[in-house]
């Protein structure tokens, strides 16, 4: 499985009302059930599932699924 | 969706920001200036694209602690505020990874539900104690609730403890005496403690944030002393109608306790007002004195306390009744009106 896809599978959990092919395109700002709680969920099951611990200075980055994916990709994963 | 760290130059910013989140304090620049920009102890964070409106915002102290023989850095989390949807998420995180252990002490029913929802851990036994409590209503009490809260701060009221000196004095350990101090030196911190969780500040923490030369809020610091050797330090909070027992620390329990009614009472010899003591204690002996004393408490005036408790690698002491709380931590008094501005 790709990072790519173990990502959608990642925000699919924790987004389950999202439809999967709205997921690439997920952010903060205009995905509804997007809110504070998904939020947190979104970076504790990053963490877990890439094995990755974010810093507090990249979290500010994190805001939609491309940047998170682009983030995963920098640190080589 | 850029995260920007409170500096002077932000203050209308976040001062709108907090008429908007219902925030009195952030209008109040000199206690924002000082409390989140004068230290690497406290900051606030807010993100914004446009620097014209907020989306979210945090403050965080960050306080050191021992928690049994471990030193560890809490994160006394306040004005936690989401005003765009999802963006108080990235804030909650950005707290939870600046500390080591992230700590609420009272807060909003809104923040308890996401706290709750994150799993966090929720201590019990830390209670407020007031002497002769002030009359206060809100605006929803019904006249037989206004009723039940005069004849409950009526039937509370004592003397003021200035005028029971002898009293407690007959009862405290011999040899304890309080002598105020101008500044904050090394020799005031006990070096034992018979605390299993204590907020553990040194002298440059405790001159920042308890200084005694601030314009907007009034600290005075005791020296406790049991046969003329310190054994601990009372820092208290004079405001205008009444007096908070901000932190103290000792090597002893009781002594401390007594010692904190004796510090009370010097400050309170000065006034001619009789004065609302608060202070917040969770360890039985010491709220048995406070107690003993005409000191009251009752559920409404309890606040929360949660602990995220998620990625600690130690065993900490969960028993409470040997922690030592204290009443002015993180944000708690920095609340209109302050020194500098007129009573409401």
């Amino acid at each position: 499985m790709t990072t790519r896809e173990k990502l959608i599978q990642c925000f699919s959990a924790v987004l389950p009302t999202l439809p999967l092919e709205e997921i690439p395109d997920a952010s903060i700002e205009g995905t509804d059930p997007w809110d504070s709680v998904a939020s947190v969920t979104l970076i504790f099951a990053v963490e877990e599932d890439f094995n990755v611990e974010i810093e507090p200075e990249d979290l500010e980055g994190l805001a939609s699924f491309e940047k998170i994916y682009r983030y995963l990709e920098s640190k080589g994963i | 969706m850029p995260l920007v760290e409170y500096r002077p130059e932000h203050f209308e910013l976040i001062a709108e920001t907090g008429k908007t989140a219902e925030v009195p304090a952030l209008l109040h620049r000199a206690h924002t200036d000082y409390y989140y920009t004068t230290s690497p102890h406290a900051k606030l964070y807010f993100s914004t694209d446009d620097f014209k409106s907020v989306k979210a915002m945090i403050a965080v102290e960050k306080m050191p602690f021992l928690f049994g023989e471990t030193s560890v850095t809490v994160g006394f989390g306040h004005h936690w505020h989401s005003l765009q949807p999802g963006a108080g998420g990235l804030l909650f995180m950005h707290w939870l990874k600046s500390c080591q252990i992230p700590m609420e002490f009272g807060g909003s029913d809104e923040s308890h539900a996401f706290l709750k929802q994150s799993r966090w851990e929720y201590f019990e036994g830390m209670h407020t104690y007031l002497l002769n409590p002030r009359y206060r209503t809100h605006s929803g009490d019904s006249p037989v609730v206004k009723l039940a809260k005069w004849g409950w701060c009526k039937a509370a009221m004592r003397p003021p403890l200035h005028k029971r000196l002898d009293e407690i004095r007959s009862v405290a350990p011999k040899g304890l005496e309080v002598r105020e101090e101008r500044a904050y030196t090394e020799d005031l911190l006990p070096r034992t403690s018979p605390f299993t969780v204590r907020f553990h500040p040194d002298t440059e923490y405790l001159n920042w944030r308890y200084s005694l030369n601030l314009s907007f809020v009034k600290y005075r610091v005791f020296r406790l002393l049991l046969s003329e050797e310190t054994i601990g330090y009372v820092i208290l909070n004079e405001q205008h109608n009444r007096i908070v027992v901000s932190q103290c620390d000792a090597t002893d329990p009781i002594a401390l306790a007594y010692g904190t009614l004796l510090s009370v009472a010097e400050v309170g010899k000065s006034g001619t007002q009789r004065k609302e003591i608060g202070l917040v204690s969770s360890f039985p002996a010491m709220q048995e004195i406070y107690m003993k004393f005409g000191f009251v408490t009752n559920q409404r005036l309890d606040r929360r306390f949660a602990l995220g408790l998620q990625r600690i690698k130690f065993d900490m002491p969960r028993d409470t009744t040997q922690w030592l709380l204290n009443y002015d931590w993180g944000d708690v008094v920095f609340r209109p009106p302050f020194l500098d501005e007129k009573e409401v």
